[in-house]
């Protein structure tokens, strides 16, 4: 179980708006998860959401407030947690393999183990055929199917995604997203993904948080009850359908839709 | 025979490019040469005359033995500097600090005033020529190596953190790689350099090496043998900043569309 207690996190002067001011990005959030569990993150540009996911990993801690997993305030990256990015974030120096089975190489795992363990990763996004290749010499949705390769390489008790697919064509999205869902329908990892995609936070999820803009803070969580294993089918389910909307009216409501969002930047 | 000619000069086109920039200048200059008596230049046969008696004598290749290892040695100690104290800078923000300034300070000075500086500190000897190359090579591998580990991709390097990377392998696997780029080009400039640098010091300091033959000659007023000279010295360099170009396309081929 994850509990992120009363989360609140400023940063000094480095506002994406470049304008020398504290930027608070958090304020009082708190969300608990269970095992399992999908739960997708989705506001407006700068609500804090990217900052919550590197909170959750570790990766910086928050001002006031604390992460919970299973008992243990998360003070550091740690075993049980991997990341998938937004840009991929694949070394673009090495193959396909080496890139996946980096974070065992971290881990030291021995070599002959990590590539075996890398290659059935691989394999389980259907690119064991390009191994050897160079991030270069792939698609966008081929990188971050490497991005998620990896993340699984090193069987993590939770997956956290930074809008894994928001740097994909509409098209490419859609048959990731399918992708990561038979892939969850495995072994139902719990997992936390950003997104500002509606039909995606639907689709993915058993539950989507709602944030309001700058500072974030939790406005609503969305139970979504569509039944699972979710195929394509469920996109044209009514229920779809209505939920979408729901998310919708929502951000409208927190002044979201009507706002000329900022980029996000990694301060947000 | 025009044929034939034809096809060789289309070859030396394709191939050899540098002789066809080099002839037309070579036969006005031997024209000139030859034409305008009491010229204090030689002209380009006379050169070669005394490359071939310098090569024929032994003197050269003696010579070039002691001026390779003051070289090499420079050279590769300056390149093992360089890549610490940058990375140093590059990681480091109390590093950064302080040296920058330094780095700055000798990227601009006129180094070759500072050798006789070096020659008191470390005597007539082979320690001051090799502390000549360093000098001269020294500053941009580690500016370059400095601005290559600074400007890291942060996206790569939050992904190592991600996964728990110790400094040690994010430095070996995600930032040098991605400074590589820059430190291989700052050491292709570092070669040209230590050659400068050699050549210098060995003047400077003693009779001894090639620098030191280019004075002796010099001094006698032997032109011909100090272009001679200076013409092996410019070869072995282009070949040497050839050697890290191909070193270059070699280790940087993830960089090719």
């Amino acid at each position: 179980m994850i509990s992120v207690l009363g989360i609140t996190k400023t940063f000094a002067g480095g506002g994406a708006g470049g304008d020398g001011r504290p930027l608070s990005a958090l304020e009082g959030v708190s969300i608990t998860i269970q095992d399992h569990e999908f739960v997708s993150v989705i506001g407006p540009s700068g609500c804090g959401k990217t900052t919550l996911l590197r909170i959750l990993g570790g990766l910086i801690p928050p001002d006031t407030g604390q992460v919970v997993i299973d008992g243990v305030v998360v003070d550091a990256p740690g075993p049980d947690r991997a990341m998938v990015f937004q840009d991929f974030a694949l070394l673009p120096w090495v193959d396909l393999l080496t890139n996946v089975a980096f974070p065992l190489e971290i881990r030291k795992v021995p070599k002959a183990q990590r590539e075996a363990r890398a290659r059935a990763a691989l394999r389980l996004v259907d690119l064991e055929g390009f191994a050897h290749y160079y991030p270069r010499q792939l698609s966008g949705g081929m990188q971050q199917r490497v991005g998620l390769a990896r993340a699984l390489a090193v069987d993590p008790k939770i997956l956290l995604m930074d809008e894994p697919f928001g740097a994909l064509d509409a098209q490419t999205r859609q048959v990731l997203q399918e992708e990561l869902m038979a892939l969850w329908q495995r072994d139902r990892k719990t997992v936390i993904f950003v997104t500002h995609a509606m039909d995606e936070a639907v689709y993915l999820s058993d539950r989507v948080v709602i944030m309001t803009p700058r500072p974030g803070r939790v406005a609503e969580v969305l139970e979504i009850p569509l039944q699972r294993p979710r195929g394509p089918e469920v996109r044209g389910d009514p229920e779809f359908a209505r939920l979408t909307a729901r998310i919708w009216e929502r951000l409208k409501a927190l002044g979201a839709a009507q706002r000329p969002a900022p980029p996000e930047g990694g301060a947000a | 025979m025009m044929r034939g000619a034809a096809r060789a000069v289309r070859w030396l086109y394709d191939h050899a490019p540098w002789v066809l920039s080099l002839a037309p200048a070579a036969v006005a200059w031997e024209a000139v040469g030859r034409l305008v008596p009491g010229l204090p230049i030689p002209p380009p046969s006379a050169v070669l005359a005394a490359l071939w008696t310098l090569l024929q004598s032994g003197l050269l290749a003696e010579h070039a033995g002691r001026t390779s290892l003051h070289l090499a040695v420079g050279f590769f100690l300056a390149v093992a500097a360089g890549l610490l104290v940058g990375t140093l800078m590059g990681r480091s923000g109390p590093a950064e600090y302080l040296l920058d300034l330094y780095l700055n300070l000798f990227l601009a000075a006129p180094l070759a005033a500072l050798v006789p500086l070096l020659i008191l500190l470390f005597g007539l000897s082979a320690t001051s020529i090799v502390a000549t190359v360093f000098l001269f090579s020294f500053f941009v591998v580690a500016v370059n190596t400095y601005t290559g580990v600074r400007e890291a991709d942060q996206r790569l390097v939050e992904m190592a953190r991600s996964f728990g990377a110790s400094e040690g392998l994010l430095l070996r696997r995600v930032i040098l790689p991605g400074a590589l780029p820059l430190i291989l080009a700052g050491i292709r400039q570092a070669v040209g350099r230590a050659f400068n640098g050699v050549i210098l010091g060995e003047m400077l300091v003693s009779l001894v090496g090639i620098g030191g033959l280019v004075m002796q000659f010099g001094g006698q007023f032997r032109i011909d043998a100090v272009l001679a000279i200076v013409a092996v010295i410019v070869a072995a360099s282009a070949l040497a900043i050839g050697a890290v170009q191909r070193l270059e396309r070699r280790l940087l081929r993830w960089l090719e569309p």
